[in-house]
C-alpha cells in the first residue's frame, strides 16, 4: 500500500497501520501522565491479536469489549480490528440480563476485561479473556495480514429501542473511515483527542479513531466518575486541541468551567439539544474557538451533520449541513422533498449508513429504506423533525416520537421548548409529557435550568408562553432544576425526572376549563403561585389553598408581568376567581387602550 | 407529522437490491431505480415476516462473494460461523 492511501477505499485498521510505518516514535496515547508511542502500541496490540486469532476471530467476529479507561482498553480495540474482528462495547454496570443478551445476540464467543472485573461480570458462555492477567509472551508481534475489507464490521453499538430488547447498530469500517477523515473539523496529526465519552456511545469513535487513524495524540481521561475540574486540568495539563463534549456534560463544562475550554482549539457538542445561551457563552468567551454542533445516529456513524457556529445563535442551534459523502434530504410523508423553509422528515444516505440492526433483519429493512434519488441505495430514516433554512443549514425541532396528543391536539415538545429557552436565564429546558400525574390523562411538564428563582421566573414563562403559543401548549407545571440528570451516556435521562410536586386540585366546584387566552395566562399562573396541578375558570383562590399573603404576591405579579393595573387585593377577595380576574384584566388593558 | 413507514394499518411491499439489502416501501409511492419489489402489496406484519424469515444473511452480497473468495468455503468452519451470527 502506497503512503498516501485512498481513505475511502481504506479500513481503520489499515490507517492505523500507515500511522505506525510513518511515526513510530511519536505519542499515541497518554494516560495518568505516562505515553505510549505508536509502535508501542503497535507492539502490545500485536501480541493479543495473535492471541485473539488463535481464539478465532477473523472478520465478521464480534468480540465483547467490557473495560475501563486505560491503555489496555485501546489495546483492546486494535487488537480487535487487528485480527480481523469488531468490538462490541459493554459497561460493566449494565443489567446481567442486558450484558448476556447483547454479548449472546451478536454471537460473540470472547469478552475482553480487567482482571479485576472478572468476578463482577454475569455468567457469559463466551470466553472470558483479561487483559491484564501475565501478558502471554506471545512468539510473533508481527503484524497480521488481515482480509478486513471496507465492508466488514468494525464495531456494534447497542441503543435503547423505544419498545423491548436493544438493538446492535453494526457499523462498517467504511462508517468511520468516513466519519474521522470528514471536513468538518481539522483532523490530522497535529491533534490532541480526550478520551472521554463511554465506549459504548458511539462519539468514542470519533474521539479513538480521529486521533489515531489520523497520526494525532489521544489522552486517555482516568477511569471512574467524572469530576468537572479534572476534566479541566487534563485539558491544560495535557495540551488537549480537539475536545467532544456530549450536551449535558457540555452544559456543565460551560456553566463551572468556560476558561478552562479556552485553549482548545476545537469544540465539538452534541448528543442531544443544545442549549443556545451555553453556546452563545462559548462563543462570546473563546472566539477564537472552533465550535461545532456534531448531530447525528448511531445508525449513520456518529455525525451525519455538522454545524460550526460563528456568530451568535438565537432560539435554537442549528444542526448545519451533510457532512463528507454524506446526503440528507427533508422529506413529507410521501417522500417528496419539501421546500425550504418547511418541516419535514429527515433522511440521511451515503458512506456512514450502518449495516443495519445486528440480527433484526425486519427491524432493519423498517429504518434502512430505499432511497428515490440514488438508484440501488439505501437511506436511514432518522425519525427527527427538521426544515432547511435559506442559507442551507439544518434546523431541529424534535423527534418524530417527541409529538403527543393531548386533548387531541398534536404538539411539538421541540416547540415549547424552543419558546422557553427565548428567556434570557433559562439556559436549559426540557418538556415532557406525564401520565402519571392524573390518572388517564398527558400533561405538559416542563423542566428548567435558570438563573433566577421562581417568583420572578414563573411569571415571566407563563407570559413568553401566552404569547407564542397557543393555550394547549401550556404546561400545566413548571419546574425548576439545578440540572436535568444524565444518562450513562451523557443525554437527559427522561425516565427520572421528577414528577412535579403539586397537589391535586381540591375544591367542590366543578372544573371548568379556561377558554380565552388570558384566562389560560392566569390559570397557569395560580397554578405555579398554589402548587396545584390544574385551577379551574371558577374555582375560589381561597378554597385551593390561597391566603391573603399570596394573593397580593399574585396580583403583584400579574400587574409587573402584563403591565396592568389591578384592583387592590380588597377587591379581588369579592370575586377570586380566574373568571373574574381575567375580566378585571381585559377591562385594564382596554381601558390602556382607549 | 407521520413515518410512511410506520403506518401499523398500511399497505407495503418488499424491495429488494443488488446488495440483497431488503426494504420495507409503502405500496403506494413508486418503487425508487436499483430495487426490485419481491413481496406485496400486503399488510404491514406480513411484509415484516417475509423480510424475517427471506434476509437471513445481512452482510451485503459483494461482501459475501468476497468473502467466499478469500476463504473457499471448503471446511465446515466457515459454515459453522456464518450459522451463529
Amino acid at each position: 500500500m502506497s503512503r498516501e492511501v485512498d481513505w475511502r477505499d481504506a479500513t481503520i485498521t489499515q490507517l492505523f497501520d500507515e500511522q505506525v510505518r510513518t511515526r513510530p516514535d511519536a505519542v499515541a496515547l497518554r494516560f495518568r501522565g505516562e505515553d505510549l508511542t505508536y509502535a508501542e502500541l503497535n507492539e502490545r496490540a500485536n501480541r493479543w491479536a495473535h492471541r485473539l486469532r488463535s481464539l478465532g476471530v477473523g472478520p465478521e467476529s464480534i468480540v465483547g469489549v467490557c473495560v475501563e479507561r486505560s491503555f489496555e482498553m485501546i489495546v483492546a480495540l486494535v487488537a480487535t480490528l487487528k485480527a480481523g474482528g469488531a468490538y462490541l462495547p459493554l459497561h460493566p454496570g449494565e443489567p446481567a440480563e442486558r450484558f448476556r443478551y447483547m454479548l449472546d445476540q451478536a454471537g460473540a464467543r470472547v469478552l475482553l476485561t480487567h482482571e479485576q472485573l472478572v468476578d463482577q461480570l454475569p455468567e457469559v458462555e463466551a470466553t472470558v479473556v483479561s487483559l491484564d492477567g501475565a501478558v502471554q509472551p506471545e512468539p510473533v508481534a508481527a503484524t497480521l495480514r488481515s482480509d478486513t475489507t471496507p465492508d466488514n464490521l468494525i464495531y456494534v453499538c447497542y441503543t435503547s429501542g423505544s419498545t423491548g430488547q436493544p438493538k446492535g447498530v453494526s457499523v462498517p469500517h467504511r462508517g468511520v473511515v468516513r466519519l474521522i477523515r470528514g471536513d468538518y473539523a481539522d483532523l490530522d496529526p497535529d491533534e490532541t483527542f480526550l478520551q472521554l465519552c463511554a465506549l459504548t456511545f458511539d462519539p468514542a469513535a470519533f474521539e479513538i479513531w480521529g486521533a489515531l487513524a489520523n497520526g494525532g495524540r489521544l489522552v486517555i481521561h482516568p477511569p471512574g466518575t467524572l469530576a468537572l475540574s479534572e476534566v479541566a486540568e487534563s485539558l491544560d495539563r495535557d495540551k488537549v486541541t480537539t475536545l467532544w463534549l456530549t450536551t449535558g456534560l457540555f452544559h456543565r463544562m460551560v456553566d463551572a468551567h468556560l476558561d478552562g475550554l479556552g485553549g482548545l482549539r476545537q469544540l465539538l457538542a452534541g448528543g442531544d439539544v443544545l442549549s443556545p445561551a451555553h453556546i452563545n457563552s462559548v462563543r462570546q468567551a473563546h472566539p477564537q474557538l472552533r465550535l461545532i454542533n456534531g448531530y447525528g445516529p448511531t445508525e449513520n456513524s456518529c455525525f451525519t451533520t455538522c454545524h460550526e457556529v460563528t456568530e451568535l445563535v438565537g432560539a435554537t442551534v442549528p444542526i448545519g449541513r451533510a457532512v463528507t459523502a454524506t446526503d440528507v434530504y427533508v422529506l413529507d410523508e410521501k417522500l417528496a422533498p419539501v421546500p425550504d423553509g418547511e418541516w419535514g422528515l429527515l433522511y440521511t444516505s451515503g458512506t456512514g449508513l450502518a449495516r443495519g440492526y445486528l440480527g433484526r433483519p425486519a427491524l432493519t429493512a423498517e429504518r434502512f429504506v430505499a432511497d428515490p434519488f440514488r438508484p440501488g441505495e439505501r437511506m436511514y430514516s432518522v425519525g427527527d423533525v427538521v426544515r432547511r433554512g435559506a442559507d442551507g443549514t439544518l434546523e431541529f425541532r424534535g423527534r418524530t416520537d417527541d409529538q403527543v396528543k393531548i386533548g387531541g391536539y398534536r404538539i411539538e415538545l421541540g416547540e415549547i421548548v424552543a419558546v422557553l429557552a427565548e428567556h434570557p436565564a433559562v439556559r436549559e429546558a426540557i418538556v415532557v409529557a406525564r401520565a402519571d400525574r392524573i390518572p388517564g390523562e398527558k400533561v405538559l411538564v416542563a423542566y428548567v435550568v435558570a438563573d433566577a428563582g421562581e417568583e420572578s421566573l414563573f411569571p415571566e414563562l407563563r407570559l413568553l408562553l401566552h404569547k407564542r403559543l397557543p393555550q394547549h401548549m401550556s404546561p400545566a407545571a413548571i419546574v425548576l432544576m439545578d440540572q436535568l440528570p444524565l444518562t450513562r451516556n451523557g443525554k437527559i435521562d427522561r425516565a427520572v425526572l421528577p414528577a412535579p410536586r403539586r397537589s391535586p386540585r381540591d375544591t367542590d366546584v366543578e372544573y371548568e376549563p379556561p377558554q380565552t387566552p388570558v384566562q389560560a395566562l392566569l390559570a397557569g399562573m395560580w397554578a405555579d403561585a398554589l402548587a396545584v396541578e390544574k385551577v379551574g375558570l371558577y374555582d375560589n383562590f381561597f378554597d385551593i389553598g390561597g391566603n391573603s399573603l399570596l394573593a397580593a404576591d399574585l396580583l403583584v405579579r400579574i400587574r409587573d408581568t402584563l403591565d396592568v393595573q389591578m384592583p387592590a387585593a380588597q377587591l379581588f377577595f369579592r370575586d377570586a376567581t380566574v373568571a373574574g380576574l381575567a375580566e378585571t384584566v381585559d377591562r385594564a388593558q382596554e381601558g390602556d387602550k382607549a | 407529522m407521520s413515518n410512511p413507514f410506520e403506518d401499523l394499518d398500511g399497505t407495503y411491499r418488499v424491495l429488494v437490491n443488488d446488495e440483497n439489502q431488503h426494504s420495507l416501501w409503502p405500496d403506494l409511492i413508486d418503487v425508487p431505480a436499483g430495487w426490485t419489489a419481491v413481496f406485496g402489496p400486503a399488510p404491514r406484519q406480513e411484509c415484516i415476516e417475509y423480510v424475517e424469515t427471506h434476509w437471513v444473511d445481512m452482510r451485503p452480497a459483494s461482501l459475501v462473494a468476497q468473502m467466499d473468495q478469500a476463504r473457499p468455503p471448503v471446511g465446515a468452519g466457515v459454515a459453522q460461523q456464518e450459522g451463529e451470527q
